[in-house]
Formats: C-alpha cells, structure tokens, sequence
C-alpha cells in the first residue's frame, strides 16, 4: 500500500470548514459542491503539434531518490517515468501495449518468453541489450538492491538472456499478474555498465544519477530544488516536442496553486482539490480530471473485538453516505467505491468486461441505511463499543476522513478515538505487529501503480495475506484467488477472482469510502499530457507540446 | 584591561564550546529515542520486505547502541564528515552546500530590513513624537501578530500574482536574481521581528530619554542635538544590541516557515522536509547548525557590546 504525501498550507484551513459541513455539502461560499460527472474524465489531452523550448512542471515534494529499484512515492514515480522505459508500457486508459518489448508472454505453465525491440539505444548511444534487461529485472527482484519491487518477481525462479533480444524467465509457481507487473515500475530497465560504475551506493542520487532509454535525459538534479531533463532526440518512440522539462519542487500547496495560476508553472499533477474554484476560473490553463486508481479506505488492525467482525464493518459502510463523503472530503473529485479494488485497475485489461459485470453485482454502498446499519450492531451484540482508528498526522483528507467515520460510528453507538501518527510510525503499523496493539483500525488512501487485480485481495482477503490482521479465514475465496493468480489464462484468471470477490468483499476487510480522481492542471498553450493516473509509471510528457 | 578583554573572550568561547556540546548529545538522544523507525522511511512508500529493511539498518548502522552511534557521528562530524541523509542517500554536506548561500542571504536580506526599518521607526516613535508614535505603535502591533505564512500567502497573492513584481516561488540565479527572489521571503520573514525590534528600540530610548544625566542636560538647556547622539542613543545601543542579536539568531528558525511558503531552496525548507521524513542525519546536523548560529550570534554581541561600552566585561554579561 502506498501512502499519499502530506497536504500542507491554505488547503488546511479549508479542509477545516469543509469537516464541519460533512454530511451536507454546501461550500463555504454558500454554493453547493457537486459530484464531478464521471462522463468529463479525461484520459489524456490531444498530443501537442508544435515544438517548445522549455516545460516547467510543479512537484510537490522531492523524490527520495530516482533510482527506478527504489523508488517508490508519486515525485519520484512522475521523474522517471519520462527518463525510463518499461518493458510493456501502460497506456492512458489503463490497458498494457508493448514497450522496449514486443512481445512479453507465457509459452508454457511456467515459461514466461520477452522479445525485445532491436532499434533502442541509452541516452550515450550504447544499444541495450538482453543482458541490460536481465540485469534490471534480476535487480528489481533482489531484496539486497533494497528494492521496493520485489513482490512483483515472487514466483521467479530465474531470469537469463536467451538471445541477443530475448530474455526466459523461468518460475517456480505461475503467476498471472508478472505481464501486467511489467507495464508498472517493477518493469524498469537501467543500463547495466553505467549502474555497476556508479555503485549501489550512488545510483539514483542527485550526484550519482541514472542511465535509461527515456524520452528524457536527465540534465541535472539541484537538490531541494529542481530536476531538469532534456530531451532524448534519439528516442526510438519518437522525439519528444518539448526541448526542456524541468520539475520545480514547491512543497506548498498554496505557493504551488498560486504559481500555476501566475503562470510561473506551466503545469503540475494532483493539484489541491480545495483550490479546484479557482483552477476553474483560470484564463491561463485548464484543470483536467482522470480516473484514478487512488482509493480511500479504512480496515481492522485487530483480530479481536469489534473491528474484527464483519458486521460491525458493514454496519460502518451502510451509515456513511459516501456521496457525502466525496464532495466534503474530495470537493466532489471522486465516486464512491464498493469494494478496495478500484474499478479503474481492471478496467483496461482484456478480461474487463467480466470484471466489470462482477462489480455491478456488489452491493451498492453509496447511500446510507442507518436502519439497517443499527440492526446489524443489535446483532453483533458487542461488550466494547470503544474503538481507535489511526491515521497519518498532518494530512487534512485523513482527519476530515476520520472525522466523518467517527460520526458515522456515533450514529450507532459506537465511540471511536483518532490516533495521529506521525508518518514514520505510521509506516510501522504496517510491518510491526506491536504497532498495532490497542489500535482497531487504519485509514489509508492507497493507489495502484499497475494494472491488475490482485495486490490488495492478496494483502486483505487471503488468509496468510500481509495485512490480514483480523485473521480473516474464508478457505473457498482462498483456493479461488489461489487459482486465480496460477491462471495465466486472462479471461479464467478473471472469473477465479471474480468469484473469490464475491465471497470475501461482503466482509468488508476494507471499509471503501471512495475512489480519487487525478487533477492535472495545464497551461492552456500546451497540450498532449497524460491526464489519468497511468502518468505514474509512463513517459507523460512524451506528446507534450505547443497546441 | 587587554588582559581582561582576552579572558573576557576566552570565557565567552568556552560557554560556546559547552552549550555546543550539552547541545548536541540533547539533539541526538532525543531524535535516536523519537518513535518510527528511519528504516521504514527509507523503504519508500510501499510495503518494506523485510530483507529490504535489514539491509537498509546495515547500511545506516541503525542497530548499534545509541553512544556507539554518538560518539561515531561526533567523530565523524568533527572530522568533516557530516554523515548521510537517510532519505536521499546522499552525503548531508552535499546536501546543505547549495543551500547554506540561499539562506544566509535571506537571514541577511531579512535583518537587514529588521535593522533598518525596525531600529529607524522605533527611534522614530521614541523622538518624533506623539502622532509618529501612534502610527508606528499601530502598524508594530498588527504586524507583531501577524503569522508569517499568512503574510507569505498575502504577499504572493498581492506582489507575485497580482501585480507580478516578485516570482511566486524560487531562489533565483546570481546575486541579484537571488535578491529579486528572495524579496518577498524576507519581508514575510521579517514582520514580527520587525514589530518587536521597533518596539523595544521605542522603549529603550525612550528609558535613556528621561534618565537622569539627559535630564539634567535638558534642564540646563542644553540643545536635544548635543545630547541625542552621545547620550540617549549611545546608552540605548547595548540594550537595542543584544536583542537584535537574539532576532537575527532566532531568523536561522524562522526560514523553516518562510522557504517552504515561498518555495525557496534553503536550510530552513529542508529542516522541515527532513523531519517530516525523519531524515536523522539531516535534521541532527542542521539542529545543531542552528544552535551555533544561535550562540555564536550572541556571542559576538556580547563582544561587541564589550566594545562599546567595556563595563560590561567587568560585570561580566549574560546576554
């Protein structure tokens, strides 16, 4: 689960007026916040036609490092996806086409083949090769290279070049979702040479840099300050229009606004929605919104008392009107979302339509059922009706989030106490089970770098699953996600899962309060970037430029 | 009296040395017993594996005792090395150098305009009389209790969106590129120093204005010309001193505010970028930059004041 970094400045004294009107909806001006019309989402702006010299683009905080192994929060995710390219590459709406592969595929249970392009080079005209792409894949997977990645290389037994521009990878299990891993940053390619040089230490820091095939070079990283790329001329996908991009990192919410709306910016991702009003009323660029697979959500950390039962946590779902929910919490820049896996992850696979249909026959969370809600509490029949959600300090969405849950939960009797972590120890919930002593549940946004379906089942719903603190045990849904993730058939995998939802999503292991939509922010003079979430693991800025 | 003088420094030295070190074993032990653990900043937003995490404590020597742990980053820090950032994996030096000029250029820029108008319009206040005085006591209070990352949002609003004088964000290329930046940093910066200066720089003139010897000058008919200079203002001086000492010490704290609304690359934003990220090396470091800005400011006005007016040694200041 990746968290969202904090939200600071102006938007917090917003954020303030808008807990005190949850529940109803007017803004504090008196106008009435609407839900935003999922018809006008926006996947990507037509590509530019004309050349620029210089993009300067606003990020929010500054990546911890570029290395594509370790990276893993949004500043660092947006800088690369425009230097390095994946293997396959995830497109605007979701759905995976090849990348510096041309083909990546199961040729038998366990045999899983990647044909690679023969026309690329690295940014110093070295041409990369099968051994390039093993070395990568062979890091990606190596706790030792501290990568945040490895899970998505759980089942592989051995990765080997196997021509010049083939890569075998051999597996011990198979596993279903290793083809759409490839399209996230788990499918990073690096030159070898240039990341043995420069050492484990160095690679990815502001001194040391990296060595892709990207649309980008990178130019420079002036620490605290900005990160500024040039563009890649030789690029095998087409150079890109724009001469120049250099990310700007601003970490206030109301300077970052107040620079894009100058002009000073000339776009930036995940703008303010609290600031949405006056990104709207901007004659110099247009607020763009993308679906998303960004979620929030709250869940057991214990498997005793309340929170471990399931009727309690569908108690919770039915008083919260989450319609309420997404325009107090969201501005509106949301929908509400019935199970913790957002539709917008399956959306653009092959398989979709079965996902699909499996979703509409979910219960429909959105509006609240006090009634029903109170006779479940009745039945749960509790002897401790005193609970301790915890949340990450200093981010407005979460304590507006708790709030509204606490008020929800008071409806049926049930006190619940918010316990503000501060991030670090926030992170220990996650992977220190004394964390969680005397804490019932956690909220979280979280967010899919990769399309696929099969992460958050495996973390909440099976029964030895990472985040299964509520020892939740339902031994049908765990052979059908078992089977599931060994189906390399799209379509079979697809109904195992779908089958396997059915079973444990009315158990509610996650509460899910809404999906998140992304809000990009673009200079009216440029055009062609990518507006839906996939620009967190693909070259965005590749058709940026002057309309 | 040179004999004196000398001791007079060397005690001074000494007090820096010492407050110094209490200081930095203070930072240390309470940032080494802080809840979180670094390594899981280090692991990234996603989920730690927990080989990844070990091999994270290895490198960062986060499993040795917390004295091991003091007394190798002191080692260190005295010889030069200043460790490296959990978060960037980078060397921390590497990290403050770009950033030490910014700041101090700020810090600069920002006492500057605290000196200057602060000293100049409590003066005012004291000697101009009573309308002069009004004005400045108004202005004072409403600025004195004006947050600064409200006046960063009015000042932006108002210079750099509106009007388009001053960029929105940035710390500029070259002097005046930077001075352009770091205009509106500064002012923000300054306002409720601004505020407390004028008024204590009021009150202590005002004090010598009505002491005894001026009030025997006055009596005697003295012109106010003959005595303003000499007397009145000479005898204000320690006391303006030590506290615009103290201001401009404590300015160091106040980029933390400033850099991060104004979008400046300096110590302060990344002081605050450090913490939130429980970046350990960085903050230790910068916390115990601050603290020896802190003192070695006030000791140096200590000096001076011993300048200006030796009785001070001999009494032997605490300032």
């Amino acid at each position: 689960m990746k968290t969202r970094p904090a939200l600071t400045g102006s938007a917090a004294i917003v954020a303030i007026a808008a807990i005190a009107l949850a529940g109803c909806s007017p803004s504090s001006d008196g106008s009435t916040v609407e839900l935003f019309d999922p018809a006008d989402l926006v996947l990507a702006t037509d590509p530019g036609s004309n050349p620029v010299d210089k993009v300067t683009w606003g990020l929010f905080t500054e990546p911890d490092t570029i290395d594509p192994v370790r990276a893993g929060n949004d500043p660092a995710y947006i800088t690369i996806g425009n230097m390095c390219d994946t293997l396959l590459r995830v497109q605007p709406d979701f759905s995976i086409e090849p990348g510096l592969a041309t083909s990546a595929e199961w040729v038998d249970e366990l045999t899983f083949v990647i044909e690679l392009r023969d026309d690329v080079e690295f940014w110093d005209g070295v041409p990369l090769t099968s051994a390039d792409v093993a070395y990568s894949m062979r890091r990606q997977a190596d706790p030792e290279s501290q990568s945040v990645n490895t899970s998505a290389y759980e089942s592989v037994e051995s990765i080997t070049a196997t021509g010049d521009h083939e890569v075998t990878v051999a597996f011990v299990t198979p596993d279903s979702q290793f083809r759409n891993s490839l399209a996230g940053p788990a499918g990073y390619v690096f030159q070898q040479a240039f990341t043995e040089t420069v050492g484990e230490e160095a690679i990815g820091t502001a001194s040391g840099g990296i060595m892709c095939t990207g649309p980008f070079e990178l130019e420079a990283w002036t620490p605290g300050d900005s990160i500024t790329m040039v563009a890649n001329d030789a690029y095998w996908d087409g150079a890109p229009l724009v001469k120049e991009l250099e990310l700007s990192i601003i970490t206030s919410d109301s300077t970052i606004t107040s620079a894009l709306l100058a002009g000073d910016l000339d776009g930036a991702f995940d703008v303010p929605s609290a600031s949405a009003d006056n990104f709207l009323a901007s004659d110099v660029g247009t607020l763009f919104v993308g679906p998303s697979t960004a979620s929030m959500s709250f869940g057991p950390t214990t498997a005793e008392g309340p929170a471990a039962d399931p009727r309690v946590r569908e108690a919770l779902d039915l008083v919260i009107d989450k319609e309420a929910f997404v325009k107090a919490v969201l501005n509106g820049y949301g929908a509400p979302q019935r199970t913790f896996t957002p539709p917008f992850a399956w959306e653009g696979l092959e398989a979709s339509a079965i996902y699909g249909a499996a979703y509409e026959e979910l219960p429909d969370n959105t509006n609240a059922d006090l009634e029903r809600a109170q006779q479940m509490i009745e039945e749960a029949d509790l002897d401790d009706t005193e609970l301790v959600l915890a949340i990450v300090a200093g981010e407005e969405q979460s304590l507006q989030s708790a709030t509204i849950i606490q008020a929800a939960a008071a409806q049926l009797g049930l006190t619940i106490e918010i316990s503000q972590l501060p991030g670090p120890e926030f992170g220990e919930l996650f992977y220190i089970d004394e964390a969680r002593e005397g804490i019932d549940f956690v909220a979280t946004t979280g967010y899919l770098d990769t399309p696929g379906v099969l992460l958050y089942a495996s973390y909440f719903a099976q029964t030895d699953g990472l985040f299964n603190w509520s020892e939740y045990d339902n031994s049908e849904a765990d052979a059908l996600l078992a089977q599931a993730r060994t189906e390399t058939d799209p379509t079979k995998s697809a109904e195992y899962f779908t089958q396997s939802q059915a079973l444990f999503a009315p158990d509610r292991l996650q509460v899910s309060l809404a999906s998140q939509y992304t809000r990009v922010f673009l200079n009216d003079e440029l055009t062609g970037v990518t507006t839906s979430f996939a620009y967190i693991a693909s070259p965005w800025a590749l058709h940026l430029g002057a309309k | 009296m040179l004999l004196q003088g000398l001791l007079f420094v060397a005690r001074r030295v000494l007090g820096l040395v010492v407050t110094v070190a209490v200081a930095s074993i203070a930072i240390f032990a309470v940032l080494a017993i802080a809840p979180g653990d670094p390594a899981a900043a280090l692991a990234g937003g996603s989920v730690p594996n927990p080989a990844t995490l070990a091999a994270i404590r290895e490198q960062f020597r986060l499993d040795e005792p917390i004295v091991v742990r003091y007394l190798g980053w002191l080692g260190d820090v005295l010889t030069g090395d200043f460790g490296r950032s959990f978060v960037y994996r980078a060397d921390v030096a590497d990290l403050i150098a770009p950033r030490i000029g910014t700041t101090l250029l700020l810090v600069a820029y920002s006492a500057a305009i605290i000196l200057i108008v602060g000293i100049g319009s409590g003066v005012l206040a004291a000697l101009g009389g009573r309308i002069a005085d009004r004005a400045v006591t108004a202005v004072a209070s409403v600025a004195m209790g004006a947050p600064t990352f409200v006046v960063a949002i009015f000042l932006i609003a108002l210079f750099a969106v509106t009007l388009d004088w001053f960029p929105v964000f940035g710390s500029g290329v070259g002097f005046w590129d930077s001075v352009h930046h770091l205009t509106l940093p500064a002012v923000a910066m300054s306002f409720a120093y601004l505020a407390f200066v004028s008024r204590l720089t009021r009150s202590a003139v005002r004090t010598e204005l009505y002491s005894e010897h001026v009030d025997t000058a006055r009596s005697r008919g003295i012109r106010p010309r003959h005595y303003l200079m000499s007397d009145v203002l000479r005898n204000a001086t320690p006391q303006v001193l030590a506290v615009s000492g103290i201001t401009i010490a404590s300015l160091f704290a106040a980029t933390a505010v400033a850099e991060q609304a104004f979008g400046v690359n300096g110590i302060g934003s990344l002081m605050v970028e450090a913490a939130a990220r429980q970046d350990l090396p960085v903050v230790q470091l910068l916390s115990l930059f601050m603290v020896v800005a802190f003192v070695v400011i006030n000791t140096l006005v200590d000096i001076a004041n011993a300048l200006i007016d030796p009785r001070t040694v001999a009494k032997g200041s605490n300032a």
